[in-house]
């Protein structure tokens, strides 16, 4: 596949509804992206198994707080500046940039650096979905290292950690990000294709283009059913979102409160960036790792952040990646790693034994 | 058994539990329970009221309040208490799911004995001449307060009938069996008596004493509450408005006790009135509204009076408003000018708050003591008919020679207005036109001088003791009261009248 | 002083047509009328009045409130007509490079519109660090070499919205190298969102002309008809705002037109879900109604092709209106995007003119029955048929973008230019026509809601959240009533918070907005 400039709505599209509330809105990284492809072509999407078992990978990505990445926006120079730094780290050529994070701006912005950097993309992701940390991330699960870690800002700071743990790096990252303001760009995970191959989510990139341009046809929740196996939690307006920010992350609640077949209903939503748990009439119908996504009437993914009040929405869920599900995987994005007092049941099984 | 609403009212509680929503306050209570743990709510029974403890407690916010209310509501739980602050907020899903479990939902003050609290629920469960003493002392608690709190005898019945749990009556003696009653003597004839139901056991002792303290004190209060009534407490306002409705025989009365109720009602005033004119059509066939908007403007026009500083009060009634501006220490005529810019404020503040209220605004002259107090007010009034005549709304118009002169002119020129000036100078008419016309003069200048013998004596050249015996034979042949405000006023318009 | 509310005059200015309707407290329709739209305005909206007061017992002097609607600023951005050629400043380098200003605009109207782009060194970081230190030489040499004439310049700052001082220093710099142009700066415009506040303020900077012409236009008018009313103007949420926030916030009459279609689509048929289309002379919106309001979209909403964070209904204009002009291009039939607009009545052939329209395809086919019938001077090279068949198609495609689901939903059709649509449409379950669909924007405008907005900053450290909510929802109900608002009727229909710093403290942005109708007082 090669992402041209027509593809790239489908996949921030795509990109919004895994990114379950987080990695904010899709369009920035989209426009940044489609800049990109205008001045330097399209951007190849390359299997894992085509790429040569030793080339370099990059998952690149931006950490800070949504709303300032929609506000300063990056310099453009960002990931060749990485990639700079690691091929003399390796002394060896990146074969690839890769997405971390599918999600909003995450999902779009790898396109916007391989195109600079006339790289292809591979054909995967780190987490099958959005997280609000660099450690939670499938490579982890494998024991494969996070690092070396580069970050860098529009001004051309550069900063790279060699850190004992994936945990460690994220403790890193988060000030020196601070200090940039509160928005930067990093490669996580630089690996191999041939280690990358069993320790990724693999074709992510192709699903959500492929999600992405179902549902600019169809009926939004009929297309996620039939391609994700998603489940209808609720159909409603939004009655109440309530905010506040601890340790750096935007945390939250929003009620929605249910109509037509739903009228009566409440559905509890917590979020921390990405949507988390979700109660119906306080019984827990969904819960991370899980994707929890709001969907506008236009069919559109909203993010937690435009979450507001009076929008009519319907909220659905659906499977998270296989590797989240094992007690590894749980123990790090599971419910109590959010400080949820709630064991983690998968999202289907809730469904069916509600139905 | 008990219900919800029963137990908030339990005496030894003294008020610490207390509900959170007006919900399920009537379900029966069975049983009561504390919970260390919240993941133990699988064991109290159904019908329960289930205390969290503290820990327990503050961990119930949030979204695991949302799964403890259902799973409460699940098991049938009647009521939940938390210990708790009090809530500043309800998240809106902790209310429908009480709403919809039909659960009570109660906050137990931080620092109450849960130990203690839960052995009189406990008490209160199971019923008994126990729980009827603990009641009775609730109540004779309350009895004994009834003074300090300041309760009619309606009130203390009720509060009582509150305590004791049961129906207190006060009235006749309740037609049918059972009841037990007490009459409350006044001036030593039996009046309404207070009532309750016995069940024929040992407790009615305790009731019947109960009873009798209860008539007493009602006694106690309704005699006390005859002697106030002999002297209506008034409150400022409603005595300033009276004493500038009143004829003058009766004022006296109340100068008097605007002196005691501290307004310097011997000082120097300038009275604003406010007209409010258009309440009716504001809140068109809502009389209630239209008071309440009253009341609105008449509080926003006296805050705004007293930003400006100095001593003010206020007075009127209905759409009518008056702030009257008092000094201690002699005003001058300019002051005037002071108030009319307060005025002009208190229009502005009080339009900004009500926007289209249409007001009209007269300020009287500067004039002293309690005489000159209600002549200013008749000026204001005189300034607002001035105002009238030229249609002008929401400006302060003051009562000054202009203005009176267009009213005075309007005025004359009635008939009537003439023949009533020519009736009351009559008896100075007779003396002849020069005598006539310096008499006029000198009671104009008098009337102009706020009734100040040394001040008409300046303006007229003229020496004191000579006003001082020309006035007191004016007035005696015009059979005029000088210290009547309104007649003076009527002198004072007849006077100019003749000077157009 | 506001009088006490007697009738209502709405008034609704498109590219062709002036709507005008009167309504009584009761929200009865007593008179309407719709004229063309005149080049001047004034005219227009004079005769519209005329003949509105004209009819029946309605004397202007029992006018107290006019309520004027108009897509005047949207008709001037997609006929390009009378926009101000603007200077584009962006303060944000060297961050923001990665897209450069007005990249998401149509390549025409950024041309017509764009007198030149910078990004200039400077900007603060959210929490009013700066980002870069402003750079006031690089500004004054890009003003300097740009080409005469300029008209008005937008400025857009990162994180403006946090703190203007960059901006307020650009605007010194402006004033010093161009002299009196109209400068527009963000943090006035729009909240957080970069790209999305830049597009708006360009806009509001290119509107700044076509928005004080309007306002003396309508003044004169209303003057000359003997009115002596409280002037309201609709805005993009549908509520109202006074005359002179107009002038320097044009941009927010952007979107008022199909918000007042819709009310008054809903108003007129009593229908809560809907598909609604108004056809105008110039433009067609399509929107969705969902109980009894416009659907509004969580995605920022884009104004003819330009991306604005707006809080707006979900509505999807297209180029396609009664005085749509079908081309014969090299290539083969073209209709549009230009419109004879009001000079329909004299430029359509239908009426004696000589350009070939939408509105004489559907007199041809039958479809429409008014003016003069073809004849055999009519051009015969026009593919009539063709060019109303392209335009159904545009339509029908508008209206199924614009539905909720595949289900079949009532289409509403308002607009002076719905003479031109079929009476069948793929996904409609049934067109309706309401009566006075001619005028519905007129009417959604009279029936609109006075709204007020407050925004404020709090630290979080010596208020709770709660208590600030509260109070900024307070402030902008007291907001509203004293617009106009009745205090009973007064809600608040937006909050929105802004977490803006952690360094100091939390603090919190919150902008509320409260509606009402009008008061009866």
């Amino acid at each position: 596949m090669t992402l041209g400039e027509p593809d790239l709505e489908a996949l921030a599209r795509g990109c919004a509804v895994f990114g379950g509330g987080g990695g904010g809105d899709p369009t920035l990284g989209y426009v940044m992206a489609r800049e990109a492809i205008r001045r330097n072509g399209p951007v190849p999407v390359v299997d894992l198994d085509e790429l040569p078992d030793d080339g370099l990978i990059l998952p690149v990505a931006m950490v800070g707080a949504p709303t300032v990445i929609e506000e300063k926006i990056p310099n453009g120079s960002e990931g060749e500046r990485i990639q700079a730094v690691y091929e003399r780290h390796f002394g060896r050529p990146v074969v690839a940039f890769a997405v971390a994070e599918l999600g909003g701006v995450e999902g779009m912005l790898p396109v916007a650096w391989a195109a600079h950097a006339r790289l292809p993309l591979a054909d995967c992701d780190l987490m099958g979905r959005a997280f609000p940390e660099i450690h939670m991330c499938t490579p982890n699960l494998h024991g494969l290292p996070i690092g070396p870690v580069v970050v860098t800002d529009e001004r051309g700071n550069i900063a790279t950690f060699t850190s004992i743990d994936a945990a460690w790096a994220e403790r890193l990252v988060r000030p020196t990000c601070t200090a940039m303001g509160s928005c930067a760009s990093l490669a996580i995970y630089p690996m191999t294709a041939a280690r990358a191959r069993g320790a990724v989510v693999r074709g992510s990139l192709t699903r959500a283009v492929q999600v992405g341009r179902l549902l600019e046809a169809g009926d939004p929740v009929a297309v996620l059913e039939a391609e994700v196996g998603a489940v209808r939690l609720i159909e409603g307006k939004v009655a109440d979102v309530e905010r506040w920010t601890t340790q750096g992350f935007a945390r939250g609640s929003a009620v929605i409160e249910g109509f037509g077949d739903d009228a009566g209903r409440l559905l509890r939503l917590e979020f921390q960036n990405e949507n988390l748990v979700a109660l119906l009439d306080g019984e827990v119908v969904a819960s991370v790792p899980d994707v929890i996504t709001v969907l506008d009437h236009g069919g559109g993914a909203v993010v937690s952040e435009r979450l507001r009040y009076g929008q009519r929405v319907t909220v659905i869920s659906f499977p998270c990646h296989p590797a989240w599900r094992t007690a590894t995987g749980l123990g790090l994005v599971g419910p109590r790693a959010w400080g949820y007092d709630l064991d983690y049941v998968p999202v289907e099984r809730i469904h069916a034994a509600r139905a | 058994m008990a219900t919800v609403a029963e137990l908030l009212r339990i005496p030894r509680l003294g008020g610490a539990m207390e509900p959170v929503l007006p919900v399920a306050l009537d379900r029966q209570v069975e049983s009561v329970a504390v919970l260390e743990d919240l993941h133990a709510l699988n064991t109290p029974p159904p019908g329960s009221l289930v205390i969290l403890a503290r820990t327990a407690s503050r961990e119930a916010v949030g979204y695991r309040l949302d799964v403890l209310l259902r799973q409460a509501s699940a098991r049938d739980v009647a009521a939940l208490a938390l210990v708790r602050e009090p809530l500043p907020r309800l998240h809106r899903t902790v209310a429908e799911l009480a709403q919809r479990g039909n659960l009570a939902l109660l906050r137990i003050a931080p620092g109450t004995g849960l130990a203690d609290a839960v052995i009189a629920i406990q008490q209160e469960l199971a019923g008994g001449v126990n729980r009827l003493l603990d009641r009775a002392r609730a109540c004779l608690s309350l009895i004994d307060e009834a003074e300090r709190l300041q309760l009619g005898p309606p009130a203390l019945v009720e509060r009582v009938a509150e305590a004791l749990g049961d129906e207190v009556r006060l009235g006749p003696i309740p037609a049918g069996r059972g009841w037990l009653s007490a009459p409350i003597l006044i001036d030593g004839e039996p009046g309404p008596w207070v009532s309750t139901r016995g069940d024929g056991t040992d407790a009615d002792t305790v009731r019947r004493l109960l009873l009798h303290r209860l008539a007493s004190a009602a006694e106690r209060l309704e005699s006390a509450r005859q002697r106030a009534a002999d002297v209506p407490v008034q409150t400022r306002a409603e005595l300033l408005t009276e004493l500038l409705i009143r004829e003058p025989p009766a004022s006296r009365d109340l100068v008097h006790r605007a002196r005691q109720l501290d307004i310097p009602i011997d000082g120097w005033h300038v009275v604003v009135r406010l007209e409010l004119e258009n309440l009716a059509e504001l809140r068109p066939d809502d009389e209630m509204g239209a008071f309440n908007l009253a009341q609105l403007a008449t509080r926003v026009a006296m805050e705004s009076a007293r930003s400006t500083g100095g001593t003010w009060n206020r007075a009127g009634t209905g759409s009518t408003v008056l702030l009257i501006r008092s000094w201690q220490t002699e005003a001058g005529p300019e002051l005037q000018g002071e108030v009319a810019k307060a005025a002009e404020l208190v229009i502005g503040r009080v339009r900004a708050r009500i926007p289209r209220l249409s007001i009209r605004c007269g300020i009287g002259g500067v004039h002293v003591g309690s005489v000159g107090l209600r002549t200013s007010a008749l000026e204001a009034r005189a300034a607002i008919a001035a105002a009238l005549t030229v249609g002008r709304r929401n400006v302060a118009v003051r009562f000054d020679s202009t203005g009176l002169r267009r009213v005075l002119l309007q005025w004359y020129a009635l008939d009537d207005a003439r023949d009533s000036v020519a009736r009351l100078l009559e008896p100075l008419d007779r003396l002849g036109e020069r005598r006539s016309r310096e008499a006029i003069r000198t009671l104009r200048a008098y009337l102009d001088a706020h009734l100040s013998l040394s001040r008409a004596a300046e303006v007229l050249e003229l020496h004191r003791n000579t006003v001082a015996y020309r006035i007191q034979r004016i007035f005696e042949l015009l059979e005029v009261d000088p210290d009547d405000p309104e007649q003076c006023l009527m002198l004072q318009l007849a006077c100019r009248a003749r000077e157009l | 002083m506001p009088r006490a509310l007697d009738l209502r005059l709405g008034i609704d200015v498109g590219g062709t047509n002036t709507d005008a309707v009167v309504l009584d407290r009761q929200d009865r329709v007593l008179a309407a009328s719709k004229v063309s739209t005149t080049p001047d305005v004034t005219s227009g909206i004079a005769s519209a009045i005329a003949q509105a007061v004209g009819q029946g017992s309605v004397p202007a002097h029992r006018i107290t409130h006019v309520m004027l609607g108009t897509t005047h600023a949207t008709n001037a951005i997609l006929e390009q007509r009378d926009l101000q050629r603007v200077a584009v400043v962006r303060i944000g380098g060297p961050a923001t490079h990665a897209i450069p200003p007005l990249a998401t605009w149509p390549d025409h109207l950024r041309r017509t519109v764009s007198a030149g782009e910078v990004i200039v060194p400077g900007g603060l970081e959210f929490d009013g660090r700066e980002l870069a230190p402003f750079d006031p030489d690089e500004l004054a040499r890009f003003l300097e070499a740009l080409e005469p004439p300029i008209d008005a310049v937008a400025v857009t700052g990162v994180f403006a919205p946090v703190s203007d001082r960059h901006e307020r220093q650009a605007e010194e710099v402006v004033r010093r190298v161009l002299g009196e142009v109209a400068v527009s700066l963000s943090a006035e415009i729009g909240s957080v969102g970069l790209l999305e506040r830049e597009n708006a303020t360009v806009l509001n900077a290119a509107l700044t002309r076509v928005a004080r012409r309007f306002a003396e236009a309508l003044e004169r008018s209303l003057a000359a008809s003997g009115i002596d009313a409280v002037t309201y103007f609709t805005q993009n949420d549908g509520t109202l705002m006074a005359l002179d926030y107009v002038l320097s916030h044009p941009v927010l009459t952007i979107g008022s037109g199909p918000a007042n279609s819709m009310r008054g689509a809903a108003h007129l048929t009593g229908l809560d879900d809907a598909v609604v289309a108004d056809i105008g002379g110039t433009s067609t919106d399509v929107g969705a109604l969902s109980h009894g309001f416009p659907r509004q979209s969580a995605i920022p909403v884009e104004v003819c092709g330009v991306r604005t964070n707006f809080r707006m209904p979900d509505i999807l204009s297209i180029p396609l209106g009664g005085g749509t002009r079908i081309h014969l291009a090299p290539d083969g039939l073209r209709l549009g995007p230009d419109s004879v607009g009001y000079r329909l009545p004299r430029e359509a052939l239908t009426f004696g003119g000589n350009t070939p329209t939408l509105t004489d395809a559907a007199v041809f086919t039958g479809r429409a029955d008014l003016g003069v019938h073809p004849n055999g001077t009519w051009p015969r090279e026009v593919p009539w048929e063709r060019a109303l068949t392209r335009a159904d198609e545009m339509l029908a495609e508008a209206v199924d973008r614009v539905k909720v689901s595949r289900r079949p939903v009532p289409l509403v059709m308002v607009g002076g230019g719905s003479i031109i649509a079929p009476n069948r449409i793929p996904g409609v379950s049934e067109i309706v026509r309401p009566p006075h669909f001619e005028v519905a924007n007129a009417i959604g405008a009279a029936i609109a809601h006075v709204s007020g907005q407050v925004e404020r900053v709090y630290h979080l450290g010596s208020w709770s959240r709660e208590v600030a909510l509260a109070e900024v929802c307070q402030m902008a109900a007291d907001e509203a009533v004293r617009a106009g608002a009745d205090p009973e009727s007064v809600q608040v229909v937006d909050v929105e918070e802004l977490t803006i710093a952690y360094l100091t403290g939390p603090a919190l942005r919150i902008r509320a907005r409260a509606a009402g109708a009008l008061g009866s007082l």
